[in-house]
């Protein structure tokens, strides 16, 4: 099945494979109970992705026999860097940001996730701490000064250019 | 601020120098969360928004949030702290259309109003050069000897434009098929293009495709409404009563806050834009574009919206009365 | 054609305008500089920033990005060999070599002021030819849009790298996720899970964000050398470039041309054009010339292609609504959600519009020359940014980009699993460009197909029935079927 040199054909398969899954589940439970998963063009909503569905159902099977017959040309084994880990870490610290920013706000919140990501970056701990506080001020100068944007405020409702 | 204004201050850094903090309501920009698309009715709002935030001192920014019939923008405001800094534009649809469908669990007064902005009315439109139909009654009398066979589209299927057309065709017993377009605006190319027969087109639309479309009649009950329409005859004068007066046949908001806000916000904000839809400068941009301001005060909310919910189940109604009737053909 | 440009200039000549298309140009030149980055990049993560100005003025620096982006490319091919964006791959063979002799500064010149005049040349045609287009469209009803959605993705599916099996799951991908939301017809939630958060469907920008911006950062980051300052010759202005072009102008012309035309065909794409005007120059030139060994024309050739491309893919975007390649298709939505319908419409209704979008495109290859010429050295120094610096600043552009346009902490979490999705499928050598073509189409398709059988009442004959739709339904048919036959036939590995 040659699964390790192609780790990757394999997960975006399983990926796009999930999708027409998804759409029959939904058609035949919340499109149905909604009623609008059959009649005419007008009212059913569910006619038009099942045929998407069913093309990439089709498409994926052509797919899998592809990589199973070894007609990929590319090789995808996941092949971890030296710096693999530095990414997912950094993708962890990014997902903990998410969840911080709508409760602790903008401000709070930036600095310090690039401060860290600098510094894992290799840079000197000064320059971290001062290039990230000065980015997350230019940035929201630019966001809520020039573009009135209302940046995430947090529990503080904390804002310095709006 | 003009932008090339605010682009030179930000260049010379001005922007980064805000003032301290003020103690005093708003203190910050304020958001008007907007239900639709962005487009010619979130320009009307825009100009509103722009004119308050004059009187105000500070920035209010539209922000389009659109989805569910306007229901997820009711929710997204509804979700924010009821401190005056976000505004409800609300359009009939998610204030009272949506919680009459279910598809919303609030009422139209579980919300504190500020003043009503604008209103449009619909108008039934042809093609400027169809000599098929020179009034309302040659199309119905089209219709009445070729049920189904004419094409139309009020835009999106469900909304205001599509209840007083289907009105229109309860009340005439007539029929024709129904065409939903997300955009009015590619209704209007298709129609001329001989795909569709009518539409029902609002004012802004009728604006810009003056050239190309025949309004035979104005759905709306108002004199008011006839003048965005280049003086089209009422539906009134043919002796048709679709069901539907005064604001419920037309599309309109009323800006809102939270109903737990600080009465002296609720204060503020009113006077100012009470101030802002006084100006001339205001109605005239407003009017330009096909809105009318109505000018209607917070007291006369419980009485207006409180009438229009009524009406709307008649639309909703007609609705109804329409996909049987296709389904029959 | 001139009265467009005519409608076009009060709207376009404004302050705003033309300092943002100088922003734009510098900006685009800078982020086509940096290795890894390129004028999708760049329109992206400006796009917020787009939604919060007037229509024309956001668009002119869009397009100014785009332009900008598309020439910068070069800049670092010449110098560092390693083409800015996949645009600049095919630059590398006559200007590494021409920098090597100790002429950068001159093949520099030359690929700034090949772009900009390819991009002019492409202007023109771009001028002439979309009201011709859009006036043909406007025989397009509801099958024939169907038809034409159809036609393009598939063009997209197969026309973009890797295997076309895979362009069509990309873009089959693209519908998919485009079906998400509240549907036109019945108004029903459809696959939205529950949440309102979904009932509008994935926020469009959200996922190009995360597809591109934030794949890419992750690659970034596992490619390693953070701290690396490469190293450059000394650079200084010159303007001998201006004068040495003139010794290539046919040759401009002809890869201009040669660009505008690949461009205006839906997925060829900059790269391609580049690659075909560099042969069509090799094969025309004289031994002497020695191409590949650091010929002049080399340089011009693909530069001049590669940005007459970009004025090429915007033909079918303005005039039919189907973008040429993924810039355009980010370029299309942004056009939307300005409000404005690229289309036969957009000529007839906001012909100001229309034009100042033309003009906007004209004034950034004029822009380009100069700028271009000018800021040679401080390229230099860009290159020199280590990416421990780069990387976490456009991790923070993307998010906050992301953030301001509907204000939504969701749309941050959809950026951040369609980065996933991205990485993956980059991993597995999936072109992305179909998928967000796929998310724009979509709709078209949809509403147009189902309007199509509301029309017709007995079914789906009326695509058939229709001559020009039928005629387009044909092409599809055909090109479906010659990627059937190569596809299985067995191929060699690489």
């Amino acid at each position: 099945m040659k699964l390790r040199e192609h780790a990757y054909d394999w997960l975006a398969w399983i990926l796009i494979g999930a999708v027409p899954l998804l759409i029959f589940w939904q058609n035949a439970t919340s499109l149905s109970d909604q009623g609008v998963a059959s009649g005419g063009p007008m009212s059913n909503a569910a006619a038009y992705p099942s045929i998407i569905a069913w093309i990439l159902l089709a498409l994926s099977l052509i797919n899998a026999l592809r990589i199973v017959a070894g007609q990929i040309s590319q090789r995808s084994p996941l092949d971890p860097t030296a710096t693999t880990r530095l990414a997912l870490i950094a993708t962890g610290l990014f997902v903990v940001y998410l969840l911080c920013l709508g409760w602790l706000g903008y401000y709070l919140t930036t600095p310090v996730l690039l401060a860290v990501l600098f510094a894992m970056l290799g840079l000197s701990p000064l320059a971290a701490i001062a290039g990230a506080i000065a980015a997350t001020l230019l940035v929201a100068a630019v966001f809520e000064g020039l573009l009135n944007v209302v940046l995430p405020l947090g529990i503080f409702s904390f804002t310095l250019f709006g | 601020m003009t932008l090339t204004s605010r682009l030179v201050a930000a260049a010379l850094g001005l922007a980064v120098l805000a003032g301290p903090a003020l103690a005093e309501f708003p203190e910050r920009n304020i958001e008007s969360i907007y239900p639709w698309a962005p487009g010619a009715t979130m320009a009307a709002s825009q100009v509103i928004a722009d004119a308050m935030g004059d009187e105000l001192g500070v920035n209010i920014s539209v922000v389009s949030t659109p989805g569910a019939g306007g229901v997820k923008a009711f929710e997204t405001a509804m979700s924010r702290d009821a401190d005056g800094y976000t505004l409800f534009d609300g359009y009939v649809a998610p204030l009272v259309i949506q919680p009459m469908k279910g598809n919303a669990d609030w009422t139209y007064q579980d919300f504190t109003p500020l003043w009503s902005a604008t209103s449009n009315s619909f108008a039934i439109a042809v093609r400027a050069d169809d000599d098929r139909f020179n009034d309302l009654s040659d199309l119905i009398a089209y219709m009445k000897e070729n049920p189904g066979d004419l094409r139309y589209s009020p835009g999106v299927a469900g909304g205001i434009p599509h209840m007083v057309g289907a009105a229109t065709l309860m009340a005439t017993d007539t029929i024709a098929q129904l065409v939903p377009y997300p955009e009015i605006d590619i209704a209007v190319r298709d129609m001329r293009g001989g795909i569709l027969d009518f539409m029902i087109t609002n004012p802004g639309v009728y604006n810009v495709n003056k050239d190309d479309m025949k309004v035979l009649a104005v759905l709306s009950d108002m004199e008011d409404a006839s003048a965005t329409y280049g003086g089209a005859p009422l539906v009134g004068s043919f002796d048709i009563d679709i069901g539907m007066a005064n604001l419920s046949p037309s599309g309109w908001n009323w800006w809102l806050v939270r109903k737990d806000t600080p009465e002296d916000v609720v204060t503020k904000l009113r006077d100012a834009m009470e101030a802002a839809l006084k100006r001339d400068d205001v109605r005239q941009r407003l009017l330009d574009m096909g809105y009318v301001p109505t000018g209607f005060s917070p007291d006369q909310y419980e009485e207006i919206v409180g009438a229009v919910a009524g009406e709307l189940e008649h639309g909703q109604a007609a609705i109804d009365w329409e996909t049987e009737r296709l389904n029959g053909l | 054609m001139f009265d467009l440009l005519l409608e076009g200039a009060p709207l376009y000549f404004s302050a705003a305008s033309v300092l943002l298309t100088v922003l734009g140009i510098i900006g685009g030149l800078v982020i086509g500089v940096l290795p890894g980055l390129g004028p999708l990049m760049g329109i992206v993560l400006l796009l917020p920033v787009a939604f919060h100005l007037e229509p024309i003025p956001a668009m002119a620096m869009l397009i100014a990005v785009y332009v900008g982006g598309s020439a910068g490319g070069s800049i670092s091919a010449i110098l560092l060999r390693i083409p800015g964006t996949p645009l600049a791959a095919a630059t590398l063979f006559d200007g590494y070599p021409l920098a090597q002799k100790g002429r950068s500064q001159d093949a520099i010149g030359l690929s700034i002021t090949a772009s900009s005049l390819g991009g002019l040349v492409a202007g023109i045609v771009l001028i002439f030819f979309s009201p011709v287009l859009a006036d043909f469209a406007l025989k397009f009803a509801p099958p024939e849009y169907a038809a034409m959605a159809l036609l393009g993705l598939l063009t997209i599916a197969v026309v973009s790298e890797g295997s076309a099996i895979k362009g069509m799951l990309a873009g089959g991908l693209g519908l998919a996720v485009a079906t998400v939301g509240t549907d036109e017809f019945t108004q029903a939630y459809r696959y939205t899970f529950g949440t309102i958060n979904l009932t509008s469907g994935p926020n469009l920008v959200a996922v190009v964000v995360g597809l591109f911006a934030l794949s890419e950062l992750f690659v970034q980051v596992e490619g390693g050398n953070f701290r690396d300052r490469p190293q450059i010759q000394k650079l200084r202005i010159s303007f001998r470039a201006l004068r040495l072009i003139v010794n290539h102008r046919w040759n401009v012309v002809r890869s201009a041309l040669l660009g505008t035309g690949l461009g205006a065909i839906p997925g060829a794409g900059g790269d391609v054009s580049a690659f075909v005007s560099y042969a069509v120059a090799k094969r025309l030139a004289a031994e002497e010339d020695g191409y590949g060994e650091g010929a002049e024309g080399g340089v011009v050739a693909t530069e001049a292609a590669n940005n007459g491309t970009c004025g090429g893919a915007l033909i079918p975007t303005l005039s039919l609504g189907i973008p040429g390649d993924a810039s355009t298709a980010v370029l299309l939505g942004a056009l939307f959600l300005l409000g404005f319908f690229p289309g036969p419409e957009l000529f007839q209704y906001h012909a100001d519009v229309a034009g100042g979008i033309f003009l906007a495109y004209l004034a950034s290859n004029v822009v380009l020359i100069v700028l271009g010429i000018l800021l040679v050295p401080f390229f230099g120094t860009v290159l020199k940014v280590p990416k421990a610096w780069l990387l976490p600043l456009v991790l923070l552009l993307s998010t906050m980009g992301t953030y301001a346009l509907q204000n939504s902490v969701f749309d941050l979490w959809v950026m951040l699993a369609f980065g996933c999705i991205g990485y993956v499928l980059r991993k597995a050598s999936y072109p992305l460009a179909p998928i967000i073509i796929g998310m724009i189409l979509g709709p078209v398709l949809e509403n147009n197909f189902r309007r199509a059988l509301l029309l017709s009442r007995d079914g789906p004959m009326i695509f058939l029935e229709r001559p020009i739709s039928a005629t387009i339904l044909a092409i599809a048919a055909v090109m479906l079927v010659y990627v059937t036959v190569t596809t299985l036939r067995p191929r060699k590995a690489r």
